[in-house]
């Protein structure tokens, strides 16, 4: 290793090992400059509520998934599987905290007119509890294609997002989907 | 409403991402170095793709009219990287971070280039699990 110059290390610390030093990842400081973020996430003022609203409708969804792949799946997957299924949790909380996904579309309404992200549209729907496979390959790979669509939906939402903020979180969910996608291909039968 | 840009912030989110881009593609050339000819030519594709990363990055940097800062001559990892076990955790580590700052980016950015940098954030995501087999719940939290 070349003899390195204590701002090139610094580099490297911010670049990769920076890491350590961010705080938890929703209390950074990226919210854009000059482009405030709303005083109010989920408020009446909040311009991505119905957004806000989808996304946490999609995780509850997700969420449901997993607990009732875990009741089926039982044994050693079971844990795992319940480890990744967590996050969902953490997504819905970071995106809805106020459960706008439980309020009636008609109470999503935003104080402002034309809001882009006043959609009622709903995101790709993860695969029914209802018609959950009862194997275990059929399972995982359910579970798979749940975090695919989930990822690609939050790459579409984080672009319709109006607060630089929530954006940042939509995407790092939408990296979180992905990557849980793969992790599920590695569980060992 | 839509999404604005703002010049700005989306610069200073071009050149995290960059910077963390020439720390990747450094970070692959030790990383190649300690795996079997599987994991380096894994680690020497994934180089590949942080090098067309590069590029794009510093076209958009230049088409808001500022020139692209060099990357450094080399970079010291976090962790002493001596044999496969810590050449991999660097990887998924590398990775993690650059998922992380491309979501970042994605919020700096509007339209097109928030997908493409939210979709690049998931490739990250991916790749930093292909080398540690598990998925954080937040990238670059870590």
């Amino acid at each position: 290793m070349p003899n390195l110059s204590r701002r090139d290390a610094l580099r490297w610390s911010a670049a990769v090992g920076g890491g350590l030093l961010l705080a938890p990842v929703l209390a950074a400081c990226t919210s854009g400059e000059g482009q405030p973020a709303p005083t109010d996430p989920g408020g009446p003022k909040d311009p991505d509520r119905a957004l806000r609203a989808e996304i946490g409708r999609s995780e509850a969804e997700l969420i449901a998934l997993y607990a009732a792949a875990t009741a089926k799946l039982g044994g050693t997957a079971a844990p795992v599987v319940t480890g990744i299924g967590a996050r969902h949790q953490a997504y819905r909380q970071a995106i809805d905290p106020d459960q706008l996904a439980t309020l009636a579309p008609s109470a999503l309404a935003t104080e402002y007119a034309g809001s882009g992200s006043a959609s009622s549209s709903v995101s790709p729907t993860a695969t029914a509890v209802g018609t959950l496979p009862s194997g275990k390959d059929g399972i995982l790979a359910a579970l798979r294609d749940a975090e695919q669509s989930a990822a690609a939906a939050r790459a579409t939402q984080c672009v319709r997002a109006v607060d630089p903020e929530l954006a940042r979180v939509v995407a790092l969910a939408g990296a979180g989907c992905a990557g849980a996608a793969e992790a599920l291909t590695r569980i060992v039968p | 409403m839509t999404a604005t840009a703002v010049p700005g912030a989306e610069l200073e989110r071009l050149d995290d991402v960059l910077d963390g881009t020439d720390a990747a593609i450094y970070a692959y050339g030790l990383v190649a170095a300690r795996l079997n000819s599987e994991g380096a030519a894994r680690a020497l594709d994934a180089m590949a793709v942080h090098r067309t990363h590069r590029g794009v990055l510093r076209a958009r940097i230049l088409a808001l009219g500022v020139t692209p800062r060099a990357a450094a001559p080399a970079y010291t990892p976090p962790f002493e990287v001596e044999d496969s076990v810590t050449a991999t955790r660097l990887a998924a580590l590398v990775e993690d971070r650059l998922a992380g700052q491309w979501a970042a980016l994605a919020a700096a950015s509007t339209i097109q280039p928030r997908l493409d940098a939210a979709l690049t954030a998931q490739e990250c995501a991916t790749r930093s699990v292909t080398w540690s087999g598990k998925a954080p719940v937040w990238n670059g939290a870590t």
